[in-house]
């Protein structure tokens, strides 16, 4: 019944460092032999491997612990677990309920693959997301063991918030990163394919929607903004908040930021000129370009609002807690 | 006797286990002791096991070969094969390094010890 004894000190070794299985397999081997002490009967062989226990322990015996995220980090990704998820399922749920109000095909087969597609994928994929970066983070953090000093524990906030401001930065690097992604991936496609019937009109449009030498220079602008956003984002967590420097930066970074979009979207020809031709045919209206510009406009007034707010709000907070 | 269940971070928990969750932590420090104590010549897995057993010092074997190996790469052990026998068998001997490692140990014990039986008779809830 020597088979046995293969077979366990196969399943301890299989789940070693391949650099040490040929030693251990050697060595356990000999252990094994020795407690056999010469009575190799299958009863004594099986006596023996229950006294040696599980191959899983075992093999976990001879490791050292390894965590994709730590005890350390743990707790704070279960709160941004949480916030992300919620997040994402609404998201994922309106849309869904959009689509399902709005059937085209057989109501059953939009249902299920709404909840199979859309809404568990959004939830796997804000899962996967999450995890992947604080798997990151758990990795340079043991890469760097960084040393704790009394100076750069936190400030105690004048109002006291419920949420940590780790998770709360974490979280908007999560959001930061697959909105961004999406509206960079909108922007690259910008393709559209219209295809309207009215009563008296017969309108189809399919092609570019936006100037593409205009998206060109502003997609990667764009994404750099992000990465730069995300790079403050990390100094704000290593530091444990904005300190002024940082704080400029960032503020510095969001006017560029809004500045770039209010110059590339205010160009005349941000719209493709065939599209709007388009959009004539099929609303009537002449001044259709009109119309689009001024949801723009729109769109750019918000920014500029957001932008202000959130900058006014963080240097408030800033020079309060200087006093 | 019976037991009620405490929470503790969600899970459920036999006051039994706490104790004896309690106890492995509490045997965990010393088992590395009573190896190196055996180690006036070579020792084998096997007869570690048997000689610790011996003095009612039982420890499993699935926790004492990984830790055999453990201390031999930290260069507390050196270990040779004899293949002179039937079957090759691994040989630990202590190191000087180890021998070293193994006074420090035994005096903190000796201390510990010490400290320790002072605190555990003075204390007053029996």
């Amino acid at each position: 019944m020597n088979n046995l004894i293969n077979r366990y000190v196969y399943d301890v070794t299989r789940r070693l460092k391949e650099e040490q299985r040929a030693e251990i397999d050697k060595e356990l081997r000999a252990h094994i032999y020795d407690m056999l002490n010469g009575n190799e009967s299958e009863e004594n062989i099986k006596k023996v491997l229950t006294n040696l226990g599980s191959p899983a322990k075992l093999a976990s015996n001879y490791k050292e612990p390894r965590y994709l995220i730590g005890p350390e980090l743990f707790d704070d990704y279960v709160s941004v677990l949480k916030v992300v998820l919620i997040v994402f399922g609404v998201i994922a749920l309106i849309s869904s309920l959009v689509r399902i109000l709005t059937p085209e095909g057989n109501v059953f087969e939009i249902t299920s693959d709404v909840i199979f597609g859309s809404i568990v994928g959004s939830l796997f994929a804000a899962f996967g997301v999450t995890t992947l970066v604080f798997g990151i983070l758990e990795y340079r953090h043991v890469k760097l063991r960084p040393e704790f000093k009394v100076e750069s524990l936190p400030q105690i906030p004048k109002t006291p918030s419920k949420t940590n401001l780790r998770v709360e930065t974490i979280i908007e690097m999560i959001l930061s990163i697959v909105f961004g992604g999406l509206f960079i991936w909108v922007l690259l496609v910008n393709y559209v394919d219209l295809n309207i019937n009215f009563d008296t009109v017969q309108f189809q449009y399919i092609g570019a929607v936006l100037n593409k030498d205009l998206m060109y220079i502003f997609v990667p602008l764009f994404a750099m903004f992000i990465v730069i956003d995300n790079i403050i984002r990390a100094f704000k967590l290593k530091q444990g908040g904005y300190s002024t420097k940082l704080l400029i930066t960032y503020t510095v970074t969001e006017i560029m930021s809004a500045l770039v979009f209010s110059l590339i979207f205010l160009q005349p020809n941000i719209v493709v000129p065939e599209y709007i031709d388009a959009l004539k045919i099929s609303t009537g209206n002449p001044n259709v370009l009109d119309s689009v510009m001024w949801v723009f406009r729109s769109i750019i007034i918000v920014i500029w609002i957001a932008v202000t707010v959130e900058q006014t709000i963080l240097w408030y907070k800033k020079l309060n807690q200087k006093q | 006797m019976t037991y009620s269940i405490i929470e503790i971070r969600g899970d459920h928990m036999d006051q039994k286990a706490i104790i004896a969750n309690l106890l492995v932590e509490l045997k965990r420090g010393t088992q590395t002791l009573a190896v190196l104590s055996l180690f006036k010549d070579k020792q084998y897995g096997y007869s570690l096991l048997q000689a610790l057993e011996e003095r009612d010092i039982p420890l499993e074997a699935g926790t004492l070969y990984p830790m055999l190996r453990r201390l031999e790469t930290q260069g507390i052990l050196t270990s040779e094969w004899d293949t002179e026998e039937s079957r090759p068998r691994k040989f630990y001997s202590l190191s000087v390094f180890g021998q070293e490692a193994y006074l420090s140990l035994k005096e903190a014990y000796f201390k510990m010890h010490k400290d320790l039986m002072a605190l555990l008779k003075e204390d007053t809830h029996e």
